[in-house]
């Protein structure tokens, strides 16, 4: 039955290897299903895949991730305490962040809070910029696009370091460090582009007046900052919303809470506020307990929200009055100072009136707390803190959390911002030095 | 598949033609050969003797009556060797006129060791004598039979110079990380490739649910006992041919064959207990007066606090609150073999099912009936840890006609296994007991639990369910006598679901899982289907250029496809009494797909030398999906000498053979680690929960090629003492350049995390030794020993432009060893105060992070040691196992002292040395004081054999009944380590972040077999 000649045999052996040869290409085709061409969606039935897509990343970013800028930048200062274990998170509690920091430089599942603003921002700023090119002039989602990618940049100019740098990724130019001033500049431009874009659509309006008035606030220019909400209505919320699965958006400042990673503190490190006592509607918290997670830490949930897709008003007209109250008492009209504090104060039951406490310290101290107790856990408070240093000449170690730690005979530690991680020390025009976390 | 070879293309197509041509000069008439193959002392037949002709590939096997036949040889002096395990090999020569048949037998000496064997290679099975590589080989058939093994990571551990098995954890079904000759990658896999009878298998499948760390291994689906042999060829010099992903070695698995002749059956039966001998620590609570704070001796001592009163619990080691028990094991199998000259089989089934040694304890229990309000605590959560394996093998061989063999081999396995949650895991049973605590207050509560206390634990229970399917076809057909061809097909199909079930009220009480409350019930079902490809054609050219100068040329082309598509499905919450994805209210549902394809072609040209010196020299070209689209080929080359200097001597030095080889191999990068793309992902926006959405999903690198791997390997083989001794030395400098590295983009990019690039280069350098000794042979006694020792040398050299790669505990940083363990380190104590406490001001911790040593051990040394008493009735076996010049972060102390603040050294200090209370107070802000000499000498295995008198052996119907008591991890020696097991770390098949916390330790086992012949 196998008759085949000695010759026959040859050739077909070497048949064999031409057929391995001669169709390379078909032989190693992959399929690769679970990607995206970027060409494929930078048309007009992918524009609105690329603006949620960005509007995720911000969201991703300040929110709704495991390494949420609310969440360490709470954490940093009087807003939350650490109840887990692992140090790195600690440092944060502690104020004394290495650059090679797991949390701060993150992973590719869980980004750090730098990367995943900075990620925020890009996605934004193309977003904004293709959106530009496929969307009917006046579309509303192009201004609310530019509006967040401002408010990254202040809430860079807030959080981290002078001397932070800023890259683009498409093409690829490597940055140089900015100082607080510049990126809050760099915010005002992205809020003005904003506001051409805007379509007349009030909500992104009162957003970029909103954005514009903080900005102002940081660079310590108080009548402009609020000049720029005079227009908000008190009752504007532009918030970030959560869903639970399949969005990747969950509530973690929720979620990390009451996983017992984080507490509501209080009086954290001799100068932190009393938010877990002061029995303030503002900020409702539960009995304290026990953490599960590191066994000594008080476990306090803030009890604003109750469910991952509970939303969080990110920029609102309550700012807005805080941002006039705080311009008045710059102004030295202690009256409409007070005024406009006690008119917040009434959209909420249970807050009595407040009075006035007599001295310029004593107001500003007032002013700090309204604003830390309205704008709680909504990534305000390490900017405030670093104003009350930068603006009000107060002592940093008469501000921040500080002294010896609440566990494991620790202390804290003395940096005034969030760091810059290390993996930043690969832009050839960033060095660990550009990087101030020592001043304000 | 084309070349650029000195500015022309040359296809393979035109490499296969010129050896047409070349070897048709050659063309000859045939003859045969057959004989009897026996043993000189006895005059029995050897079955499984094997003939091979040196000048040509023309083999034969014989059978049980000891007959073989050797067809298709050229007519002229034709020169054989003989090999079989256990006996002198030989060589003779004899003519063969053209059509003759000529009878060649064979009485064979028994001799402990040999220098020559036959070893598969990429080309076909060679003579070990014509490689220039040392190759390691078990053969596994009496192994099994007589040690406690059980999966092959055991077959593999403390037998091959050079490969390290690192258990991880002893958790029942829990794998290995198999690392040979070091790591070789910084950013890819350091596992070898593992090739079962010629085609490529999964050996490592991906974990769909993290249950703590550890990794569950699908080589160690295999049945022991349906492997005849396994091979491992060690280093880049020679997995040249097996080319892109061979850099980390090859595992080369050879399953049994049948043998002509009449049905054999084998049968054995084994039952077992496994126990948990460790003493774990106790929990501590020195409580403040006034206050529910602790207040350490140091404290009180320095005027801060008063102890009011030192408690404690024993979480782990109380009867009623212990998690470990015994667990059991059995096993029942047998196997057939048999046939005729064209068509033999061997079947072999195997029933195999293990408990671990986890329990929910006996007071949890109580606390669950009492929750639940029931008696009926299912058994999967009373015994958490568990699996049912059954393996069914089939293997054909035919010969239909005399120059044309098939094989056939198909395996197939189905295990059900369930998983303890275990190791670094917040829901950690065994870290349940380490962060528990002795304040009153809390065990009030929590019955003193920390993470989670074990009744919630045992609620959400994993599971692998897999279905394993392995299938290969060969044929060997041999046209001309100087030309052998060969055809490898096969298909290895591995599918698997990934379950983790919690029913509504069970489970963790904090958790959420992607948004899921677990507590409402949770289902998740991750479904794998992992299917690998493997094509493998082969000619060899194989004749003499004069009567001293032999030739063999062999060209060959491989095709790989590796496919991984997953579906991966989360439902919650449930309704009461069911888990279910169908149940759960809201559902999450993705895919990924992961599919690597490579086309390789090589070509290999040996001369030899009056049959003692080889010259080899060969290439390797590969083409790879995932190569960059501005990379085309890879091109590995190898060379290799070999030199039998003397053999069969008599006198101290029997034989000796020089070798010595340089080779390439190389690993790919992932499918999309060459490619720019976005990814999707589910937003929410105002008004909208879940709209799709994309973002910035990879920035590849089109440049991206392979990281290649080449080694420089030298030694010597030699015989010593009339081949009882048998010494095996070498020496090997291997270097991978072009390493993979995946370098941190600067984040202000708003890119990736990481991409990888090709700009590492890491060293490995090492000696291995094997020793082989027949120190006592006596017809009554014989004691034989086999020493494998290896120390090993790796450094990263360079990241390029990359800085240091930091992770948790680990550092890639060029001039130290990978993965390195890096903390903040303690650096000094003194008891200034001479109160006999040591506080925070009396120890100084470095501000940096210092390297503490490597987390993977640098030396290892095996003693396998066998004594065979009463003509080989009885033997007695064992193997001590040393591991040595590493360090492994004891987390588990760590977290109690430094974290929880819960340990002995902290509350009832003046029990523990100034050196246990300065790294308890210096654990906090000095993560590194915990890190401990991992080196340790285990009694791994120990054997007791007794073959019974073949009247008893009748009783059964047998011809032979072997009776086997052995154990296993029976003894521990520590030189360093505080902890309960050096062998213990909590990653899973990555070689970073090895520490050690809350992971199971090795168990002790204890099994009784039966082997029945009949």
């Amino acid at each position: 039955m196998f008759r085949v000649s000695a010759k026959v045999g040859a050739v077909s052996a070497g048949l064999l290897f031409i057929l391995a040869g001669c169709s390379r290409s078909d032989l190693l085709q992959a399929d690769t299903p679970d990607i995206i061409d970027p060409g494929s969606v930078d048309n007009l039935q992918g524009a609105p895949a690329i603006y949620a897509g960005a509007i995720s990343e911000m969201v991703f970013a300040n929110t709704a991730s495991l390494h949420a800028l609310v969440l360490y930048s709470g954490l940093f200062t009087d807003e939350l305490l650490h109840a887990g274990t692992p140090p790195a998170t600690r440092e944060f509690d502690l104020r004394d962040v290495l650059a090679t920091n797991l949390d701060a430089v993150g992973s590719v599942t869980n980004p750090g809070p730098y990367h995943m603003l900075h990620r925020a921002r890009t996605a934004l700023e193309e977003g904004a910029a293709k959106l530009t090119d496929l969307l009917p002039a006046g579309d509303p989602r192009v201004g609310e696009l530019w509006a967040l990618a401002g408010m990254t940049y202040i809430e860079f100019g807030e959080n981290f370091c002078s001397g932070t740098p800023f890259s683009e990724l498409d093409p690829v130019v490597l940055g140089s460090p900015l100082t607080t001033a510049e990126m809050l500049d760099r915010g005002l431009d992205r809020l003005a582009t904003a506001a051409g874009t805007a379509g007349g659509d009030a909500s992104i309006v009162n957003l970029v007046a909103v954005l514009k008035g903080r900005a102002l606030l940081d660079l310590g220019q108080f009548a402009e900052a609020a000049q720029a909400v005079a227009g908000v209505p008190t009752s504007f919320v532009y918030q970030f919303n959560h869903a639970g699965p399949p969005s990747r958006q969950p509530n973690q400042v929720y979620q990390q809470n009451t996983s017992d990673t984080f507490s509501v503190p209080d009086r954290e490190g001799i100068n932190g506020l009393d938010f877990a006592s002061a029995n303030d509607p503002r900020v409702p918290v539960s009995e304290p307990r026990l953490s599960r997670q590191d066994g000594v830490s008080p476990q306090v949930y803030f009890l604003k929200y109750t469910d991952i897709a509970d939303p969080i008003a990110m920029a609102t007209g309550v700012e807005a009055r805080l941002i006039e109250a705080e311009a008045a008492l710059q102004a030295n009209n202690v009256g409409d100072w007070l005024m406009k504090l006690n008119d917040l104060r009434t959209t909420v039951s249970g807050l009595a009136p407040l009075t006035d406490p007599g001295t310029t310290d004593a107001r500003v101290d007032l002013m700090f707390r309204e604003r830390a107790f309205w704008l709680y856990l909504t990534g305000h408070r390490l900017g405030d803190l670093r104003r009350l240093v930068r603006q009000y000449d107060r002592q940093a170690e008469a501000v921040y959390p500080t002294g010896a730690y609440h566990k494991q005979g620790l202390t804290r530690g003395t940096q005034l911002t969030l760091i810059v991680p290390q993996p930043e020390q690969n832009n050839p025009n960033f060095h660990a030095s550009d990087c101030e976390v020592n001043t304000p | 598949m084309a070349v650029l070879i000195g500015g022309r293309i040359v296809r393979p197509w035109a490499w296969g033609l010129a050896a047409s041509v070349w070897g048709t000069a050659a063309l000859a008439q045939q003859g045969n050969i057959s004989g009897t193959v026996t043993d000189s002392a006895t005059g029995q037949p050897l079955a499984g003797a094997r003939i091979q002709s040196t000048r040509q590939a023309v083999f034969a096997s014989t059978d049980q009556q000891g007959h073989y036949q050797l067809h298709g040889l050229t007519a002229g002096p034709v020169t054989l060797r003989i090999v079989m395990l256990g006996y002198a090999s030989s060589a003779k020569t004899v003519s063969v006129g053209a059509g003759q048949t000529v009878t060649v037998d064979w009485a064979l000496n028994a001799a402990p060791f040999t220098l020559e064997d036959i070893v598969s290679t990429a080309t076909g099975d060679q003579f070990k004598r014509e490689l220039g590589n040392n190759v390691g080989k078990i053969e596994t058939t009496q192994l099994v039979e007589t040690a406690p093994i059980t999966n092959i990571t055991q077959v593999l551990t403390g037998r091959t110079a050079g490969v390290s098995v690192l258990l991880g954890g002893g958790t029942s079904g829990q794998g290995a990380r198999i690392r040979i000759r070091g790591v070789n990658s910084v950013s890819l896999s350091n596992d070898p490739l593992v090739y079962i009878d010629g085609i490529r298998v999964a050996s490592d499948a991906p974990a769909g649910i993290y249950w703590g760390g550890g990794r569950v291994s699908e080589l160690n689906d295999l049945n022991p006992e349906e492997i005849e042999s396994i091979e491992v060829v060690k280093g880049p010099s020679a997995a040249t041919l097996y080319g892109t992903q061979a850099a980390n070695g090859v595992i080369r698995v050879t399953t049994k064959r049948g043998r002509s002749g009449a049905p054999q059956w084998n049968a054995w039966l084994e039952g077992g207990i496994i126990n948990d001998t460790y003493h774990y620590p106790s929990e501590y609570f020195s409580k403040a007066v006034g206050s529910d704070a602790p207040c350490y001796p140091w404290q009180q001592s320095l005027g801060q606090c008063q102890i009011e009163r030192l408690y404690t619990l024993d979480l782990l080691n109380s009867p009623s609150t212990t998690e470990l028990t015994t667990g059991f094991r059995n096993q029942v199998g047998a196997s057939v073999s048999g046939g005729t000259e064209t068509l033999r089989y061997f079947v072999s089934a195997e029933s195999e099912l293990e408990t671990g040694p986890v329990k929910l304890p006996d007071a949890e229990a109580d606390y669950l009936r009492q929750e639940r309000g029931t008696d009926d605590i299912p058994y999967t959560q009373l015994r958490p840890n568990h699996f049912n394996k059954y393996n069914f093998r089939a293997n054909l061989n035919a010969s239909p006609r005399s120059n044309l063999d098939l094989a056939f081999s198909s395996g197939f396995v189905v295990n059900n296994l369930r998983l303890p949650q275990q190791g670094d895991n917040d829901i950690s049973l065994l870290a349940s007991g380490i962060t528990g605590s002795a304040d009153p207050s809390v065990v009030a509560v929590t019955g003193g639990w920390g993470f989670g206390r074990p009744a919630d634990i045992v609620g959400r229970q994993t599971f692998r369910k897999s279905d394993h399917f392995i299938n290969s076809a060969t044929a060997n057909w041999r046209p001309l006598s100087w030309l052998s061809t060969r055809g490898t097909f096969g298909i290895d199909y591995l599918t698997y679901a990934d379950e983790q079930d919690v029913l509504r009220g069970q489970g963790c009480t904090t958790c959420t899982i992607q948004g899921m409350v677990e507590r409402d019930g949770l289902k998740r079902e991750n479904r794998f289907f992992d299917t690998k490809y493997t094509a493998d054609l082969n000619a060899t050219a194989q004749f003499r250029l004069s009567s001293r100068i032999g030739s063999k040329t062999a060209l060959g082309a491989q095709y790989n496809h590796d496919k991984v598509f997953a579906v991966l499905g989360q439902a919650g919450p449930m309704p009461p009494g069911i888990v279910s994805l169908s149940a759960g209210a809201s559902k999450l549902l993705s895919e990924s797909t992961t599919d690597i394809v490579t086309l390789g072609s090589y070509l290999e040209q040996q001369i030899s030398l009056d049959d003692r010196l080889f010259l080899t020299g060969a290439v390797r070209i590969d083409d790879n999906s995932a190569f960059g689209s501005n990379f085309r080929s890879a091109v590995y080359p190898k060379v290799s000498f070999s030199y039998v200097a003397f053999e069969s001597r008599h006198g101290v030095l029997s034989n000796l053979r020089f070798r010595g080889a340089y080779g390439a191999s190389g690993q790919s990068p992932g499918p999309l680690d060459a490619l720019t793309y976005y990814s999707p992902v589910t937003a929410t926006t105002f008004g909208s929960p879940a709209t799709p959405g994309v973002i910035i999903g990879g920035s590849g690198d089109a440049d991206l090629k392979p990281e290649r791997s080449r080694e420089i390997e030298a030694g010597f083989d030699a015989g010593l003492f009339n081949n009882r001794v048998n010494l095996e030395f070498t020496f090997y400098d291997k270097r991978t350049t072009d390493a993979l590295v995946q370098r941190q983009l600067p984040q202000s990019l708003g890119g990736v995390f990481q991409r990888l690039e090709n700009v590492g280069t890491v060293s490995n350098r090492g000696v291995e030794i094997s020793l082989n000794m027949r120190v006592i042979d006596s017809p009554k006694l014989t004691w034989d020993l086999q020493v494998e020792a290896s120390g090993n040398r790796n450094r990263l050299i360079s990241l390029g432009d990359v800085p240091p790669i930091v992770g948790f505990g680990y550092k890639n940083i060029p001039g130290y060893p990978m993965f390195g363990l890096w903390w903040e380190g303690l650096t000094g104590y003194a008891d200034k105060n001479h109160d006999g406490l040591i506080d925070p001001s009396e120890v100084t911790v470095s501000d940096t992070l210092i390297y503490l040593g490597s987390t993977i051990p640098t030396r290892n040394l095996s003693v396998n040691t066998e004594i065979s008493l009463f003509r080989n009735r009885l033997r007695i076996g064992g193997q001590f196992d040393y591991r040595g010049g590493y360090v492994v972060h004891d987390v588990d102390q760590l977290f109690m002292c430094g974290f929880q603040g819960n340990c002995g050294a902290l509350n009832d200090a003046t029990h523990y040395s100034l050196e246990e209370q300065a790294k308890a107070v210096a654990g906090a802000s000095a993560v590194g004081a915990y890190a401990e000499p991992g080196d340790h000498i285990r009694l791994r295995e120990a054997s007791l054999s007794y073959t019974m008198p073949a009247r008893v052996a009748r009783w059964f119907g047998a011809h032979a009944l072997t009776f086997n008591l052995t154990g296993r991890n029976l003894l521990l020696w520590k030189f360093g380590y505080k902890s309960w097991d050096p062998e213990n770390v909590t990653s899973g098949s990555s070689d970073a972040a090895a520490y050690a916390f809350a992971v199971q330790p090795q168990p002790r086992y204890f099994i009784a077999r039966v082997n029945f012949t009949f």
